[in-house]
């Protein structure tokens, strides 16, 4: 499954993502960062609540009539000499572009950058074509390719994890001699990478909206890689996620609006096109022009309760504003589709069986619904996604059913619950002497700082996280408080009130 | 071995994957016909409806500046002269022109000047040659100068339309994009934009793309640094004419 980017258990993945001092400073940073463009950007706009008002009411509405949008967009295409397929899943999708390339006697592949060609393994499966060049255009998925096809961890800015100096290493083995300056870089790669679009011969694009009363790609971008994408190669391939259409022309504009908002704190990105195959008369652009439409397991989502994901317009968002993401970075994550996005999309795409820890990255503080373009309840999503689980498929094969089991039992009877509450004090005097993390006196009888190994996870989980404190001494707890205090006469003036209601 | 490829345009393919759609939301298919989209709010169409044409334009080019695009308005007659300027002052070897009519030349007193730039070397993007040579004098320019259509307050955007005078290549490879851009071609939105080549194409206009161009090319994938001019042009100038 391509969406997958580790074979390392979720606890593993966030030790090693805890480890990485310059991901995590290059990530709060960015968090930071976009934070004020993006709200300096959303507030010049005005209104936007009432704009994410309309951005929601357009996805809403293209999802309850998706395969009426999707065959109108097309036939749209059809007529005007394009082609489109439908791909069920990934290996249809890249197995039919495989097919394309090795009929149109492609050489030089070049892509734009697209999420959903990462998904469906596109890269993979058309190297494998002997003879075949291909080259990433965009400036950050050249990077990963270049460093032996690394993973990456954010929608927006999948080279995050990375600093100057390491691509100033990795360029210098394409014969770059410059510095680290990122300028510097750009340039080199501006050049590099324009000597390979002058051969390219097969072009491979996603699709940020597709136009359904056109049949027309909507693309932004800020490098002008997908244009020149457009431009030279004789055969294009789009590749879209099938819920990536808008009636028209004038939604998809509002859609670029808040993409670029929310995105990148930009009001539009630098280039946005409105695209199709070459008309008569032009001299570039795809001559040959082919659609790939791709559920790969968006279907599932549809008609549940889960149906509101496919409203994402892929602006990232929500992992720049997210505290988990933060703290582990998209590789903890283990999925292309990393932060609250991820937590919901990745099982629905990949199974609960290897994404079930997902939904569980996450403290549900709602700052991605707050800030989703298109009100996504990501936070609910997620919780709904801890329900199947725990209810529907029982994933969890820990002994918490027992211990929650147990503790009912204990909690039913009058008597082991006094003896706990008796207990509960000397009982845990054991740990919370000699833990590194001793911080009296902040709690009153101190705070548990560790327990043995042999204990189950679900305590180990609490406690290893956080602070506990120490249960107070049976005679300082709550109920002994209560029932030794003596009722103390309300002051007058609230006695006369309290009469005076009841009459 | 081309199974896949024949299932492209077929009905077969088309419909199983719709079908199943319509299976798996549990809704009827054919059902947008009584119930299209109409819109909750007209914020897109109320975007700076309350400016005064000055104040939008004072918008536009304080949007366009701040997207690192360089506005320069001038009256038509001016026109000749500033571009003899700046090909010098950009030290211009290479320039590429769109194969526009002599009439449209005209119009911006440019006509003249079409046919002696100054340059060392003009190239025309033009169906007297083939796609890679125009690809190739595109890619060799260091200045391109065409026209665009709509400039467009809200983002400080000037649209570009395709077509056989100036393709995509003459406005994405050369080093630099210049934008002829009448005054009168001034929108409040994207929306406006939109709406207006909607009413184009219902009148016959064939085009394979709008372009919507904010500045020069730029990306902040290196360490979210903002650098100017990846893949496409490193500068981009709005030349607005004022009396058109």
């Amino acid at each position: 499954m391509s969406i997958s980017t580790s074979d390392k258990p979720y606890k593993e993945r966030i030790i090693d993502a805890e480890s990485d001092k310059f991901m995590r400073a290059a990530v709060a940073k960015a968090q930071d960062a976009q934070f004020i463009k993006r709200t300096a950007s959303r507030r010049e706009l005005g209104n936007w609540n009432e704009w994410r008002d309309l951005a929601e009411q357009i996805r809403q509405h293209v999802l309850k009539y998706l395969p009426d949008y999707l065959e109108e967009f097309a036939d749209n295409v059809e007529q005007q000499g394009g082609h489109v397929f439908f791909a069920k899943d990934e290996n249809e999708a890249h197995n039919f572009i495989k097919e394309l390339a090795i009929a149109k006697k492609a050489k030089n592949i070049v892509k734009s950058k697209s999420m959903v060609t990462t998904e469906i393994n596109l890269d993979k499966t058309l190297k494998s074509i002997p003879g075949v060049n291909l080259l990433e255009s965009d400036l950050a998925e050249f990077i990963l390719q270049e460093d032996n096809w690394d993973e990456p961890t954010h929608i927006v800015f999948p080279t995050l994890h990375k600093n100057r100096d390491q691509i100033q290493e990795e360029f210098q083995k394409l014969g770059y001699d410059g510095d680290n300056d990122p300028q510097h870089e750009a340039r080199f790669v501006r050049g590099y990478l324009r000597r390979f679009f002058m051969k390219a011969d097969f072009g491979i694009t996603g699709c940020n909206f597709a136009i359904a009363n056109n049949g027309m790609i909507n693309l932004d971008t800020n490098e002008g890689n997908a244009d020149i994408t457009m431009a030279i190669p004789k055969t294009q391939v789009v590749v879209m996620g099938m819920e990536r259409i808008v009636p028209s022309m004038k939604e998809a504009e509002v859609l670029d609006n808040m993409l670029a908002r929310s995105a990148v704190g930009q009001k539009l990105t630098t280039y946005c096109t409105f695209t199709g195959k070459k008309k008569d008369g032009e001299l570039d652009g795809p001559d040959d022009f082919w659609v790939v439409i791709v559920d790969d397991g968006r279907s599932k989502a549809l008609g549940t309760e889960f149906e509101p994901i496919l409203q994402c317009i892929r602006c990232g968002a929500c992992m720049n504003v997210c505290p988990v993401y933060r703290q582990v970075g998209g590789k903890g994550y283990g999925s292309i589709y990393p932060g609250p996005l991820g937590e919901v999309l990745s099982p629905i795409l990949g199974g609960y069986e290897h994404f079930k820890d997902l939904p569980y990255a996450c403290s549900l503080c709602a700052a991605c619904t707050e800030t989703c373009p298109v009100k996504i309840p990501l936070q609910h999503l997620i919780r709904e996604h801890r329900i199947v689980e725990m209810d529907d498929k029982h994933l969890d094969h820990s002994m918490t059913n027992l211990i929650l089991k147990m503790v009912g039992v204990g909690t039913d009877s009058p008597f082991l619950f006094g003896s706990a509450m008796k207990m509960a004090h000397p009982g845990t005097k054991l740990f919370n002497e000699g833990g590194p993390n001793s911080v009296e006196p902040m709690y009153d009888g101190g705070k548990i700082d560790y327990v043995p190994k042999a204990v189950p996870k679900l305590i180990h989980g609490w406690i290893d996280t956080r602070d506990v404190p120490r249960p107070v001494k049976a005679k300082e707890n709550f109920r002994h408080w209560y029932k030794h205090h003596q009722p103390v006469d309300a002051a007058p003036a609230v006695k006369k009130e309290e009469g005076q209601a009841d009459e | 071995m081309s199974s896949l490829l024949e299932k492209a345009n077929s009905k077969e393919n088309r419909e199983a994957f719709l079908n199943h759609l319509e299976k798996a939301s549990g809704r009827k298919r054919h059902q947008l016909k009584d119930n299209p989209f109409k819109p909750l709010n007209q914020l897109p169409d109320e975007l700076l409806a309350d400016k005064d044409p000055d104040e939008l334009f004072d918008i536009a080019v304080k949007n366009s500046e701040s997207v690192n695009a360089e506005v320069v308005v001038k009256k038509s007659s001016d026109l000749a002269d500033y571009l003899h300027q700046y090909a010098q002052d950009k030290k211009v070897k290479n320039l590429i022109l769109p194969s526009v009519s002599a009439d449209e030349w005209s119009k911006f007193k440019l006509d003249q000047w079409a046919g002696n730039t100054g340059v060392e070397n003009v190239a025309t993007w033009s169906s007297d040659y083939g796609r890679m040579t125009n690809e190739k004098n595109a890619n060799d320019a260091d200045l391109a100068v065409g026209f665009g259509d709509y400039l467009v307050a809200s983002t400080g955007t000037v649209t570009v339309t395709n077509s056989a005078a100036q393709g995509r290549g003459f406005v994405y490879l050369p080093t630099r994009l210049l934008l002829i851009v009448p005054k009168s071609g001034l929108v409040r939105s994207t929306r406006q934009a939109v709406e207006k080549y909607d009413e184009r194409f219902a009148g016959g206009l064939s085009t394979s793309a709008i372009n919507f161009i904010s500045g020069p090319s730029n990306s902040g994938d290196i360490e979210m640094e903002l650098v100017v001019g990846v893949h496409g042009p490193v500068e981009c100038t709005y030349l607005v004419v004022e009396d058109l």
